[in-house]
């Protein structure tokens, strides 16, 4: 979403502070300062280029976890991104940085940088504009130093070379914007998973309140909502239910319900189901209707809004993670029968419901006597009257009225509403409720639940046996049915999110002390190679004795000449012989080079007899006096 | 590289500069290649050359050979090659009834052995053998090998299917390694023009005597050496021994050879000691080929004179010290 409320506006929303500024914009300047001067590292190699991505998170992470109020907070995803355009700059200068300099590890350096963007860029919605436009350039980079590009292109050849690689790196930028814009959705969802709890954007995951005829977006998503060890028998997992219906929306929503402390129960002895919450669905508890207890860890306390019968959830924070325990069995709150108000609620047939649906329900339900005799004919009824689309055209007017009427093909939410008027016509109090249908094994003894196993289906209450769970949505429409395979590279990217999870959990909860240790190991562990290899490499260079030393005077003369050029700015590294010296620094003076031929016989020739020495002494005299 | 330093007059070095002009004539813009050469000829050592054929390689030795009025023989290294096909062996006359020894091609002042790591190792460490001994024994007689003895041994490692690289220590037995390389353009388009009608080499005479090379070489070896120089070699070569990257170092034959590589250059000079710039400008095709480098360096795409060239940016001169 780009940014046309102005500059300030614009931080604001991105929450870039002016304070946030100094640290960055302090690090942009030492990043470029460190260009200018030889404590740069000189020949790039992967280590030294994440050591110094270690240490420049390391700077703006430290700023953080000063600045940022929200403790629960991993990493805020808006000092990423300013991270991330830390990064791109540093990508931009090693990329035009010459031999050897850049080296053979450009193409490293190129893709780390340009991974450290999109990471960043793809959690902020403000900054994906700029993936927008950026990446394609970041292909062409990459294109470009894989090809060794550089290497090749002197004057006209760079024509000739650069050509095809950019026609290459232009095809694939371009593929990759119309890849960006297609999954934008999925790329953020991906970057706020993995670096913040936060969640960005409301869209995402379980609504709060059914609306019939808004599209129904959750199939696809293959975010993971719970993970249940040793589950249950009942794969219903109820979240909400709603009693009233009024212009195609199911009420109570959840900001309109009151919750109540649901004093703290003890587990119970026996089997247990372990649900691990993964993805913050409105911050609500999802639970069997046959639970006797739901006891929270971690010393939670449970609310309720007992005017709706649920649903259960934990007072509002900001983390996803929560584990609780459920124990199966009869007893729990959630079985309850209804108040007289909550019968009267459950009974009453939505005023803007078509009388013909009412008159189809008496119809169907005629002569049936015993309750589960009407709910199982109208179940019958809707699955053979209805078939299942995930795409619905609901038409003008009442949705749930036309999809019976008009015998529409359409998807959970309408055959669990018009169950629910159809059975409280037919006498029965019925609610609705969402949830999620759990079928997806995720391991041993587990089940995995994701977003696209979101599902609605009714409850009626029938004297004598409780609260009775009715889906009549058809087989084929139920998420088993539906559920696709799991891409592979899904799956991988599901584990590195278990792993960054670990890291966020174990950072939140570690003491500083913890912190410090393992950020020192970390940094000693890239270090420790860096600097064995420094010194093996010295200790092999090492002179292993003293040369044989010349005359006392030829050595003084040495030193004299040697001081001589450091004084005229040309000091003589060790490594390089005079002659050679004189040419590197194109100071080929005659009297000079006359000198340094004399002193050569002297040193290197035979030894010199004390008038040479006298000679030499009298030209460097010469040569000594100021012009 | 660089340049060689202005060259002093010298009775020694004018032969040394008859002897390039007529070589330059024939190999164009290869000066560099060419001094290596006489470097290597003047040291006693023997050169490998390492290229792609149709560089100018037995160009170069035969005309070094007519140069100085020398024996020229090539041999070219096959899989069937035998080590009597290289040394000579005896035949029976039946005339007489006694057994006369032919000498083989190696009895020749420069020998081209061309592709040498065709032939099988058997073959080679016999050449190697004449190489180090520069004598040939066949049925316990010795025949002395002429002076001067220079062997020009070339390999090419573009085409190496069905070939026996010669082993690193074997290397060790030349003096220097070199490549002449392509001509560029300007020079390869002279070559034409020059050569569409005659070829140089017909044209080639002797501008020196094998007696004067011998003197040469005699010079050369009484060329002066400072302690400190010696040293100098003794730290550069120490350092390839101990070097992360060099699995195995050069031997003393081969500070051996830089020294005497140095001597050679010095009087090319014609200058009668060595000066650190002589070591420094020929460690490079002395010891380059005589290291052994890890295998992982061959990823890095490290060679062997890189190697040699960061150890000589690392040995302090012994200039000042």
């Amino acid at each position: 979403m780009a940014c046309r409320r102005g500059r300030a506006a614009c931080l604001r929303r991105t929450g870039l502070s002016s304070r946030a500024f100094v640290p960055i914009i302090g690090l942009a300047v030492a990043l470029l300062a460190s260009y200018a001067f030889s404590v740069r590292f000189q020949n790039e190699t992967l280590t030294k280029w994440t050591l110094r991505l270690v240490v420049m998170s390391a700077a703006v992470t430290g700023y953080l976890f000063s600045a940022v109020k929200d403790e629960n907070a991993f990493i805020d995803v808006r000092y990423l991104y300013s991270f991330a355009l830390l990064a791109a700059a540093e990508l931009m200068l090693q990329f035009w940085r010459r031999e050897p300099t850049g080296g053979a590890r450009a193409p490293f350096t190129v893709f780390l940088s340009a991974m450290v963007f999109l990471v960043g860029c793809s959690t902020v919605e403000e900054a994906s504009g700029y993936l927008l436009y950026l990446a394609p350039l970041f292909f062409l980079f990459f294109t470009l130093a894989l090809l060794g590009f550089r290497q090749k292109t002197h004057g006209l050849g760079v024509l000739k070379y650069a050509f095809l690689p950019v026609l290459a790196a232009l095809v694939l930028g371009g593929l990759t914007r119309v890849g960006v814009t297609r999954y934008k959705s999925e790329l953020n969802m991906i970057g706020s998973q993995a670096l913040s709890s936060r969640r960005l954007s409301p869209s995402m995951g379980m609504s709060g309140q059914p609306i019939l005829g808004s599209s129904f977006t959750l199939r696809d998503s293959l975010t993971r909502v719970l993970r249940i060890e040793h589950p249950g028998t009942d794969f219903y997992l109820r979240g909400m239910t709603f009693d009233t219906y009024s212009g195609r929306t199911w009420g109570p929503g959840l900001d309109q319900r009151t919750f109540l402390n649901l004093p703290h129960q003890s587990a119970l002895p026996g089997p247990k189901a372990r649900y691990e919450r993964l993805d913050d669905s409105l911050g609500l508890l999802f639970v069997p209707l046959h639970s006797a207890r739901v006891v929270p860890e971690d010393g939670h306390s449970l609310e309720w809004a007992a005017r709706t019968d649920g649903p259960l959830r934990t007072p509002p924070t900001d983390t996803a993670a929560l584990t609780y325990d459920i124990t199966e069995g009869s007893g729990g709150v959630l079985e309850a029968p209804p108040s007289a108000e909550a019968e009267a609620r459950d009974l009453a047939v939505p005023p803007d419901i078509d009388p013909r649906v009412l008159a189809k329900a008496h119809e169907v339900a005629d002569g049936k006597e015993a309750p589960g005799d009407k709910i199982t004919a109208i179940v019958r009824f809707l699955q053979t009257n209805n078939s299942y689309s995930l795409t619905v055209d609901p038409g003008a007017g009442e949705p749930i009225s036309n999809f019976v009427l008009q015998k529409k093909a359409a998807h959970c939410e309408y055959f669990a509403s018009a169950a629910v008027v159809m059975l409280r016509a037919a006498g029965l109090p019925t609610r609705y409720v969402s949830g999620y249908f759990a079928h997806e094994s995720g391991g041993k003894d587990a089940l995995l639940v994701r977003q696209r196993d979101a599902h609605a289906w009714a409850e009626s209450w029938v004297a004598g046996s409780g609260w009775v769970t009715m889906d009549a949505t058809p087989g084929g429409g139920r998420p088993d049915a539906l559920a696709g395979a799991i891409p592979l590279y899904w799956q991988a990217w599901e584990r590195v999110q278990d792993i960054l999870g670990a890291v966020r959990i174990w950072v939140l909860t570690a003491g500083w002390l913890q912190k410090g240790a393992v950020f020192l190991g970390l940094v000693l562990g890239l270090l420790i190679p860096q600097v064995y290899r420094y010194f093996k490499s010295r200790r092999a260079l090492v002179v292993g004795f003293q040369y044989s030393s010349p005359d006392a005077a030829l050595l003084v003369l040495s030193r004299r000449f040697e001081t001589l050029l450091a004084r005229r700015g040309v000091p003589v590294p060790e490594t390089r012989t005079w002659p050679e010296h004189l040419r590197d620094v194109e100071l080929e003076d005659g009297a000079l080079k006359r000198f340094v031929q004399d002193y050569s016989q002297a040193r290197f020739g035979p030894p010199p007899s004390p008038a040479d020495i006298k000679n030499l002494d009298q030209t460097l005299h010469t040569l000594e006096k100021p012009t | 590289l660089t340049p060689f330093a202005d060259l002093a007059a010298a009775p020694s070095h004018q032969t040394i500069e008859r002897i390039e002009a007529n070589l330059a004539s024939v190999i164009r813009g290869k000066s560099e290649s060419i001094r290596l050469l006489l470097i290597a000829l003047l040291a006693g050592g023997h050169t490998l050359l390492e290229d792609v054929p149709g560089t100018g390689k037995t160009m170069l030795a035969k005309s070094l050979a007519r140069s100085m009025d020398g024996v020229f023989r090539r041999i070219q290294f096959t899989p069937d090659l035998l080590p009597a096909d290289i040394t000579g062996s005896s035949f029976y006359s039946p005339g007489d009834g006694s057994f006369t020894f032919r000498e083989g091609p190696i009895f020749a002042n420069i020998v081209l052995a061309d592709e040498i790591n065709r032939a099988t190792p058997k073959t080679q460490s016999s050449l190697l053998e004449c190489m180090e001994e520069q004598q040939v024994t066949t049925d316990g007689i010795t025949y002395k090998l002429p002076h001067p003895f220079f062997v020009i041994a070339t390999e090419n490692h573009i085409e190496s299917h069905g070939t026996y690289p010669l082993p690193e220590a074997q290397l060790d037995r030349f003096l220097l390694r070199l490549s002449i390389g392509y001509p560029d353009a300007e020079e390869e388009s002279r070559i034409l023009a020059q050569q569409t009608r005659l070829k140089p080499l017909d044209a080639l005479g002797a501008v020196t005597t094998r007696e004067q090379i011998l003197r040469l070489q005699e010079e050369a070896h009484a060329v002066f050496v400072a302690p400190a120089l010696r040293d100098y070699i003794v730290a550069i070569v120490g350092a390839t021994r101990t070097h992360p990257q060099a699995a195995l170092g050069a031997s003393p034959r081969g500070s051996l050879g830089l020294l005497h590589a140095a001597q050679a250059y010095a009087a090319i000079a014609g200058r009668t000691y060595v000066q650190p710039d002589d070591i420094k400008r020929l460690a490079v095709p002395v010891l380059a080929h005589r290291l052994i480098l890890r295998p992982e360096t061959r990823v890095k795409r490290v060679t062997g004179p890189a190697v040699i060239e960061e150890i000589l940016g690392r040995v302090p001169v012994p200039t000042a010290l």
